[in-house]
């Protein structure tokens, strides 16, 4: 786990440094992982409950949308 | 005046927000968009881009990868090492989290990267960012984060994020030029 070694300037935020610098390990950790389907969304809202973008947009947006 | 959306192979600012969905698909190489994402996480790490990411994108990362289709679309022997066949059991479940959270961790850890918490202050400028960008409210809490934390490079392939106005948007323009 990432080492927390001070807190910035910036309101709230914490600071973490670089801690590793191989090139392999990094590949590694990319496209790690692979599935038979599509990834489900990261929202929390299950997409039978999802409200329909069309409904958040004003008027003028939904001819463009 | 819609989002400012960036092409992946322009030259990265010095300080990238991070969407979890770049993330997600950077690590999972079935993603349509995995090439792209991993580029761009390439090209930041080549370039020292210091990355910005709030707490929620640990929590999203999480939730996606233990939502049922994540779980039942991963190779058997995954599936195995982890008995996820076994995901009512509490010990299965953490086991698994902290694998995949751990890898996410040492992803950032190639990366010098500031964590936005989600704050007070967070929250308020999200509510306002519903309200005036009608945003759901995970996106309001990652581009509150970004402007708290005085970042305007975005980096998401959110759809909803082109229409917050000025925004710097890091989206490869992947949903066409102009649209």
């Amino acid at each position: 786990m990432a080492r927390i070694t001070k807190r910035s300037t910036d309101p709230g935020l914490v600071h973490h440094p670089r801690l590793f610098d191989d090139t392999e390990g990094f590949e590694k950790l990319l496209g790690r992982l692979t599935l038979t389907g599509p990834v489900p969304s990261h929202k929390f809202l299950d997409e039978g409950d999802a409200i329909k973008e069309r409904e958040f947009l004003p008027p003028d947006d939904h001819a463009g949308a | 005046m819609p989002a400012l959306e960036r092409s992946f192979s322009e030259p990265l600012p010095a300080r990238l927000y991070i969407d979890t969905d770049i993330l997600l698909s950077a690590t999972v190489r079935s993603e349509p968009h995995h090439a792209r994402c991993a580029d761009l996480l390439r090209l930041a790490r080549q370039g020292g881009t210091v990355l910005y990411i709030s707490t929620l994108s640990w929590l999203e990362y999480a939730h996606t990868v233990s939502r049922e289709r994540f779980r039942q679309n991963l190779p058997e022997p995954i599936r195995r090492r982890f008995r996820l066949g076994r995901w009512q059991e509490a010990p299965v479940r953490a086991t698994y989290l902290a694998a995949l959270i751990g890898e996410f961790e040492r992803l950032l850890g190639y990366y010098e990267y500031e964590v936005m918490p989600i704050s007070a202050q967070v929250r308020d400028l999200a509510l306002t960012h519903m309200a005036r960008h009608a945003l759901g409210s995970q996106d309001a809490v990652h581009l509150a984060s970004a402007a708290l934390a005085g970042v305007p490079d975005f980096a998401s392939l959110d759809d909803a994020f082109r229409r917050v106005d000025g925004l710097l948007l890091w989206n490869d323009r992947v949903h066409g030029a102009g649209a």
